[in-house]
């Protein structure tokens, strides 16, 4: 399992995560959410021991696994910014990581490179994009990683691409039952394929759920009164209200907390209709992150 | 079972950085092992191989030569190559640094940090898996180029133990010297955030010393004017020989190289490049010193410094680095600030001590403000952020303090301290270089010439240096100099005194004096040291089949019967004769102008009174020209004449057109009758006879070059060393010495005399060689042949239509 506790990560002066505290089942994909510059690849970066936090710690298996060799010899950290040696091929590459992976499998990265239809002899650096992520998550995968933190790693993909790596990650993690950590902004993606997720905002974890429980905190309701009922905002102050919008006789609520306390309020005030709708992690995520809704008509005067 | 499995991968992981880093250290390291090789292999070999077939001019054929006869040993350098030390522990330096650069370069991007970092190995490991691989291959190439010699060695000279101890010693020191660099390197890799601040900040920490020593040599040479450090003149040794073996300079950098990091190894690259074998000793170097064993105490601490280098690099530095500065600047601010404040140092002392200035004050204010400005922009380069540089503002008062305080402190002469003169009670012996200009230097002081024997704008760095003098006369007219000298702080000229005191110590001052100041030492001259070493000179006892290292010792000693010529030249420096002398008469004539040139007081020499008659020249007898053409020699002793003529080009003055082992000229004036006599009782008086005649002579006047000293020169050899001037040489070499030189600035062409009666007068009047000091006239003597020579007339002895002409200075 891996353990996050509280770690903060500064850069001098200038904090970019605070306290930051998960865990990470084994066998278990974990989406990690925010926007650009909340701190993802920071909080990436220190859990794979690229950088030292400045408080806390991260526990692979109950050890800290900052500088430790043992550990970190089956993790595998896929950056946004990739990188392969100057003019390398995949083999080389291959080559490389087998140096220092001990479960490194040419078996598995022959027939990965075949799935994906690359080839191992070119150099990288002619490599598209797309095919440089699909060659980077091969060789990734190629170390049978225990544990695999992919950071932003479907850049770039086509969505044929995209589908294969999300299942060969998801099958990957339920059959060797490792640990993933995939943070991305696209998080049609990450619905689909974690087990648990974490939104980072405001340089703190705000939000912590498994994917099941993605409605347990947020409710979103859609109602309507009886004509000529136009009951004001005020008749929902009761609640936990996130947002209101109206559109016409039709009242949409976003509401935190207890979802049956919330539906007992709502109905008495007896709406002529009323429906209780799953939120999207992207719509949680919305919800979550403060300044989305500028007026741009404001801006543009 | 796991435990085993884990400690396995560590190794695996271990490994394949080692791997790795070596790969990517053999690149830099190939350069490094051809530099090895060609300087320890290829070298020695062509050396040794040379020695043994060598070409004797003289026989016309081929030496057969033992190495093994001669040699003990050739690592590398034979003979005074000192300057090529320089250059190859520079070029190790820069290999070795471009080898921390590619092992260590990973640290300073942010995607290799990115996988690096989060691979299964311990930063730590990593750290010194990389580097013993770049330590490694480094330490192979040194052991390339030592095997090489060892090998070139054992076929020429063959085996020997102080062949091992040297070699073994000689790879200690520069691998460690490599080992240093490289170590560096690393070290300031693992704390910086860009490869070029990486290169830069390396460079700055190794340079350091070297940099703070140049530095506070500027500022002792601008601000303490009786100091030699830092002084840029090149005293020469009195000895018999062609060429002159300077000391080096005085310099803070060399008298602290042992604790210098770049040059901790210069002395005893130089002193083990060599040994030779001699009289059943073993001398070693290019000054052939006694043997004595390798100092472990040169090459040991440094070999502490490598493995505490090593260990910050890896175990500090490296280990606790934040990832994070990959890409970025400034993120070391220790380094930084110690880089800024070299570079402020360096560049502001430099100035200080380059340009000309009329008070200390302005030119400290100048020298701050450089300083100021280089640290402005260096911050704003690094910071590139107002506020924060506007923030970091207040160093500048702080630095502006440090610099008033070193300059209040030099500006004071160290309290006093450097303006001390010793009492002449307390002095054992004192030697004292005398400034000269080229055409005086050495022994050409004492009435015995070499060189090229041209007009020559000295630039007064030429210093001749006198032997040490204990007689009474001679201290007190060298502390005289120097307690009016302790008062300048700039003069004409820079001359340097060495006092050696009654209480064990030495005192080592520069000296600025004026003419007059010249004329006293030139008296020093008279004292019975300098005397003897005239004699020591001409009596040298010359080896048979000398070593270079016994040549170097006795001189090259023209004053020998074998293979020697006499040849007398007139005044205008065209006819000369050959004197053609059995060995009893060659070893009377330098009885003869030894006792003449003993006799010969410096004041009559340098104030030209009497009459010059001629040069005598004395060379051994193996012309060989430029174009390596031969010119057989006389070999037989048979004479049928006494006097021979000689072709012109035997008289040439130019340096280059002998390849012989030396000349030694010897000006000859009516006062010299010992020699004059015995040219006349071997019926040779007629030898310094002239053929050309005079058509007109030209005059300049003198005064306007106090540094030119009277001196002949003629237009043939001006022409075979017109590399020495930058003017044209016109129709007429010598003529276009005199119309197209920038420093003459008079038209001449009004002051010349063409008659008959005159020229005989100033014929006799001007002089092959004089001190002019500051007056006088040039003279460009025009024949009948369309040749032209110059000669020069002292002040004192110019009739009046000559100081009658018009001269510009006046």
């Amino acid at each position: 399992m891996i353990e996050v506790k509280n770690v903060t990560k500064k850069y001098g002066s200038y904090t970019a995560i605070e306290n930051i505290s998960f865990s990470v089942k084994e066998g278990t994909v974990y989406g990690l959410i925010g926007y650009n510059g909340a701190g993802k690849t920071t909080f990436l970066k220190t859990a794979a021991g690229v950088y030292r936090a400045n408080g806390g710690q991260v526990l692979f298996d109950g050890e800290n696994i900052y500088d430790n060799a043992k550990r970190k010899a089956h993790l595998f950290y896929v950056p946004d910014d990739l990188y392969f040696q100057p003019y390398a091929s995949m083999r080389k590459m291959a080559s490389f990581y087998n140096g220092y992976y001990p479960l490194f499998s040419y078996e598995t990265f022959d027939r990965l490179t075949e799935v994906f239809s690359l080839d191992p002899t070119k150099s990288i650096n002619g490599f598209s994009k797309g095919m440089q992520r699909q060659a980077e998550l091969v060789l990734a995968m190629a170390t049978n990683p225990t544990y695999l933190f992919l950071d932003e790693s479907f850049d770039g993909l086509d969505p044929q691409k995209r589908v294969m790596i999300k299942n060969l990650v998801v099958d990957y993690t339920r059959e060797r039952g490792a640990h993933v950590i995939i943070s991305s902004h696209n998080l049609h993606d990450l619905s689909d394929m974690c087990d648990r997720f974490g939104l980072i905002n405001g340089k703190k974890l705000i939000i912590d759920h498994d994917m099941k429980d993605i409605g347990k905190d947020y409710a979103k309701y859609r109602l309507a009164f009886a004509e000529g009922d136009d009951k004001p905002d005020t008749v929902f102050d009761g609640l936990d209200i996130d947002r209101i919008i109206r559109d016409g006789r039709l009242i949409t609520l976003i509401v935190r907390g207890d979802s049956l306390y919330t539906e007992t309020m709502i109905k008495k005030l007896e709406p002529v209709y009323m429906e209780k709708l799953p939120m999207s992690m992207e719509e949680i995520f919305m919800e979550e992150v403060e300044g989305v809704d500028y007026d741009f008509s404001q801006i543009f005067k | 079972m796991t435990s085993h499995k884990s400690l396995s991968n560590k190794k695996k992981g271990a490994f394949y950085s080692f791997v790795s880093a070596l790969k990517t250290a053999m690149l830099p390291c190939g350069f490094l092992t051809l530099l090895y090789v060609g300087l320890f292999g290829i070298i020695p070999f062509m050396k040794l191989y040379w020695y043994e077939n060598d070409f004797d001019y003289s026989a016309g054929k081929e030496i057969t030569r033992s190495a093994k006869e001669y040699y003990k040993f050739l690592v590398f350098m034979d003979g005074d190559e000192e300057e090529i030390c320089y250059l190859v522990l520079a070029m190790i330096a820069v290999i070795s640094l471009l080898v921390g650069i590619a092992v260590f370069r990973f640290t300073a991007d942010k995607r290799t940090v990115n996988v690096y970092y989060s691979l299964g190995i311990k930063r730590s490991t990593l750290f010194y898996t990389r580097y013993f691989a770049g330590a490694l291959v480094l330490c192979a190439a040194v052991a390339v180029g030592i095997i090489s010699s060892y090998i070139v060695n054992l076929i020429f000279v063959g085996g020997s133990w102080q062949l091992s101890l040297v070699l073994f010693y000689l790879y200690s020191g520069l691998s460690l010297f490599s080992l240093l660099i490289y170590t560096v390197t690393a070290a300031v890799f693992s704390s910086v955030g860009t490869i070029s601040e990486g290169v830069l900040y390396s460079a700055g920490v190794l340079a350091l010393p070297t940099v703070v020593l140049m530095s506070a040599q500027n500022l002792i040479s601008s601000l303490l004017s009786n100091t030699v450090f830092g002084l840029d003149i090149i005293p020469y040794e009195l000895k018999g020989d062609y060429y002159y073996w300077g000391n080096t300079r005085e310099s803070l950098i060399s008298r602290f190289s042992a604790y210098n990091p770049v040059l901790f190894f210069y002395n005893a690259l130089v002193k083990y490049g060599v040994g030779y074998k001699e009289d059943g000793k073993l001398l070693i170097g290019a000054n052939s010193d006694e043997w004595v064993f390798p100092s472990v105490f040169a090459v040991l601490p440094w070999f502490f410094v490598v493995i505490a280098a090593a260990v910050i690099g890896g175990t500090v530095l490296f280990r606790l680095r934040k990832a994070e500065h990959c890409g970025f600047l400034n993120t070391n601010k220790v380094l930084s600030t110690v880089v800024l404040f070299e570079l402020m140092f360096f560049a502001s002392t430099l100035f200080l001590s380059e340009i000309e200035y009329s008070d200390k004050v302005s030119i400290f204010l100048l020298s701050a403000g450089l300083a100021l400005m280089m640290y402005i922009l260096f911050e704003i380069f690094l910071e590139r952020n107002v506020r924060l540089f506007f923030k970091k503002l207040w160093k500048l008062p702080a630095a502006g303090a440090v610099i008033a305080a070193v300059f209040a402190v030099f500006s004071t002469g160290l309290f006093g301290y450097e303006m001390r003169v010793p009492q002449t009670d307390e002095i054992q012996s004192v030697s004292v270089s005398v400034p000269v200009s080229h055409s005086v230097i050495s022994l050409r002081n004492m009435g015995m010439m070499i060189d090229d024997g041209l007009f020559k704008i000295g630039s007064f760095n030429w210093h001749y240096e006198l032997p040490a003098l204990s007689g009474t006369d001679a201290l007190k007219t060298v502390t005289g100099v120097h307690k009016e000298a302790a008062k300048r702080e700039d003069g004409d000229y820079v001359s340097t005194v060495s006092y050696t005191l009654k209480n064990g110590k030495s005192l080592k001052r520069k000296m600025y004096i004026g003419n007059d100041d010249i004329k006293k030492l030139f008296t020093l001259f008279d004292s019975p040291e300098c005397k003897e070493k005239i004699a020591e000179i001409i009596n040298a006892v010359y080896p048979e089949n000398p070593t270079p290292s016994q040549l170097t010792k006795a001189g090259t000693s023209m004053f020998r019967y074998e293979n020697a010529t006499v040849t007398a030249i007139s005044k205008n420096m065209f006819d000369a004769n050959r004197i053609n002398l059995t060995e009893t008469e060659f070893n009377a004539l330098k009885q003869a102008v030894l006792a003449d040139l003993q006799a010969r007081s410096a004041e009559s020499y340098y104030n030209a009174d009497k009459p010059q008659t001629g040069i005598l020249r004395f060379t051994t007898d193996v012309p060989r020209w430029i174009d390596e053409s031969y010119v057989p020699e006389k070999k037989d002793r048979e004479f049928s004449e006494r006097l021979e003529s000689v072709p012109g080009e035997y008289t040439d003055f130019g340096i280059e057109s002998y390849d012989a082992y030396g000349r030694y000229d010897v000006l000859i004036d009516e006062g010299m009758t010992n020699t004059l006599a015995f040219l006349q009782s071997i019926g040779a008086s007629a030898c310094f006879e002239a053929q050309k005649q005079i058509k007109s002579v030209s005059f300049r006047s003198a005064a306007i070059f106090s540094e030119y000293s009277g001196q002949w020169s003629r237009e043939s050899t001006r022409a075979a060393s017109r590399e020495f001037f930058a003017d044209s040489m016109g129709t007429s070499a010598e003529r276009g010495f005199w119309e197209n030189d920038e420093n003459f600035v008079e038209d001449y062409s009004e002051n010349i005399i063409t008659d008959s009666e005159k020229i005989r007068e100033l014929d006799a009047l001007m002089r092959l060689h004089a001190y002019n000091y500051g007056e006088g006239y040039w003279c460009l003597v025009a024949y009948t042949d369309g040749n032209y020579s110059s000669r020069f007339l002292p002040q004192s002895l110019a009739p009046e239509y000559v100081t009658g002409f018009k001269y510009v200075h006046e």
